[in-house]
């Protein structure tokens, strides 16, 4: 079941001299459960879709669905559910972190004990009864994990989470994230730290130019964006390509390297070819694709977005 | 709806501003209070019927400081952006707005409530100690119906303050549309329309707190009257902001 179904979602900004498309017929499915990355270089509309799903933003056009509940029709049934940040949190300077939570907390009915509870998971604790201004950026953004939190979502809306963090912070939400995913929670987080991405999402969806350009889950998306290989490394480069190719195997020398193209599992050949030839390894690894590679080979300006439906 | 209220009234008792508003208003209450002790003249005593016209004098001040907790109630929302906060937690923009409409005009009123009722008992207190001759027969009544029509001008302020803050998304900007209207355009119209005068924000804001007026043409207006056209400006302005409010994006 989809827990976020997004049908042709279109929004123009009207300006002065012309409009602005910022989403252009975004077609999307999220299945429940698990962290889905959604992706895009700034501009590609990765804001505006959130913005729309929660009620903030009117799309111009297209149908969109949150937990089955139509949206912006009956979100209001469905807000319960969902937590949300959308860019950076947006908190009261001037309160503490826990009066910031309980203004929320009242919306919902929501007790004292959860507040305290949320802010022990974000490690806000000790900082509850400061006031806001005095926060880090990436105190901030957990205070703002730790208001979504409350509600106890079935569905987790998360734009750019890790903004602001420093390293060990952004292992803690990564950690976080993989939790909430793993409890059976459906957490969308937008981002445009790929890496991070990578390691903590199930499924992602890139998005660029307002329209959708691959969606799929992390291992099929990664193997669309390039030919799976290894990297050799030997004394004698070219003798080595040599023996490879003689062998029929395809090589080709790059710098101080010879790139195969052979998938990992058929390594052992390269291993006994070049030591049939006398040559001796120093390295051999597979030539991984990163979400980064294809994240930059699928958006690039030359390459036109997909008819909508040509992707999942 | 409840819940809501009670997250608005939560913030509305949290802010800086009624804290920074409730000392100053203190030092204000003391400070007068002093000065009418100090200046009393035995041969002109401060009396108890000076009371009543030193807070009808203050109106004006009140209104604008209503106005202006009310226009800040919402627009420090749109400059922290936590607009877009509440939204995605109660997306009915309506329930939303009522309710933060709700919390500023009842917070403008109990605030103003206290901070005349406060005067009035300082001023009382001086008077009783001044004054030869007993306190008047319906003093405390008048009194009290005095402050509470302070209040509501006050609240009346603070909801016009807000509806203008809603659709400007900006406090300053909710001031000065406030002043401008106020001093220029009631001005002007006041000067070259003054069969209009009946209908102006400034004069029934007057007539409502006195109790009654009357008009440069001579035209009698009543508290009731004036009430009504304070109650129409208020509904006006709040349903423009509304419309604006649930029409927008939040950005």
């Amino acid at each position: 079941m989809a827990i976020i179904e997004i049908d042709g979602l279109r929004k123009e900004y009207h300006r002065k001299g012309g409009k602005t498309v910022a989403v252009a017929g975004l077609d999307l499915e999220v299945p429940e459960g698990g962290v889905f990355g959604f992706l895009g270089p700034n501009g590609a509309g990765k804001t505006t879709t959130i913005r729309c799903l929660l009620g903030l933003v009117r799309p111009t056009s297209g149908r969109m669905k949150m937990l089955g509940a139509e949206v912006p029709g009956d979100l209001p049934s469905a807000l319960s559910r969902i937590g949300s940040i959308v860019e950076s949190p947006a908190l009261f300077p001037r309160f503490s972190g826990r009066r910031n939570l309980e203004v929320l907390a009242r919306l919902q009915g929501i007790g004292a004990s959860t507040i305290t509870s949320v802010l022990e998971t974000v490690g806000l604790a000790d900082r509850q009864r400061d006031q806001v201004k005095t926060y880090s950026l990436g105190m901030k953004q957990r205070l703002g994990i730790a208001a979504a939190l409350m509600k106890d979502p079935a569905l987790l809306i998360l734009d750019e989470p890790a903004n602001g963090l420093d390293p060990a912070g952004i292992v803690e939400v990564r950690d976080l994230l993989r939790r909430l995913g793993a409890e059976g929670r459906t957490v969308f987080v937008s981002s445009h730290i790929l890496a991070e991405v990578q390691q903590t999402a199930d499924r992602v969806a890139i998005i660029a130019r307002g329209g959708l350009i691959k969606a799929g889950p992390v291992h099929e998306v990664l193997a669309s964006g390039g030919t799976e290989g290894l990297i050799v490394r030997v004394d004698d480069l070219v003798a080595g390509a040599r023996a490879l190719v003689t062998s029929g195997i395809s090589a080709v020398i790059e710098g101080d390297h010879l790139r195969v193209a052979l998938p990992v599992t058929e390594a052992s050949r390269v291993t006994r070819t070049l030591a049939d030839g006398g040559l001796y390894l120093s390295e051999i690894r597979a030539d991984e694709v990163d979400l980064e590679t294809v994240f930059l080979e699928l958006t690039r300006d030359d390459v036109p977005p997909p008819p909508p439906g040509t992707t999942s | 709806m409840i819940a809501l209220l009670a997250s608005e009234l939560l913030r509305a008792r949290s802010r800086r501003l009624v804290k920074v508003l409730a000392i100053l208003s203190g030092i204000g209450i003391a400070l007068s209070t002093f000065l009418v002790a100090v200046n009393s003249d035995p041969a002109d005593p401060f009396g108890y019927r000076v009371v009543p016209d030193i807070l009808t004098g203050l109106a004006f001040i009140f209104v604008i400081i209503g106005w202006y907790m009310g226009a800040s109630f919402v627009g420090a929302e749109w400059a922290a952006g936590t607009m877009a906060t509440t939204i995605t937690w109660e997306s009915r923009r309506g329930r939303v707005l009522v309710a933060k409409a709700v919390a500023a005009a009842g917070s403008v009123f109990v605030f103003m409530m206290l901070v005349c009722g406060l005067m009035s008992v300082a001023f009382a207190m001086v008077a009783s100690a001044t004054d030869p001759s007993a306190m008047p027969a319906g003093f405390i009544v008048d009194q009290t119906s005095l402050v509470l029509r302070l209040a509501s001008a006050s609240a009346i302020g603070g909801l016009l303050g807000f509806s203008v803050a809603t659709v400007a998304r900006h406090t300053a900007g909710a001031v000065g549309v406030g002043f401008g209207y106020l001093l220029i355009v009631e001005g002007l119209l006041r000067a070259f329309r003054p069969g209009w005068q009946r209908l102006l924000l400034g004069e029934n804001l007057a007539f409502w707190v006195i109790g009654h007026g009357r008009t440069s043409s001579g035209q009698s207006v009543s508290m009731t009257g004036s009430g009504l056209v304070l109650v129409g400006y208020c509904l006006v302005l709040f349903a423009i902001a509304l419309a604006w409010f649930r029409a927008r994006d939040v950005n």
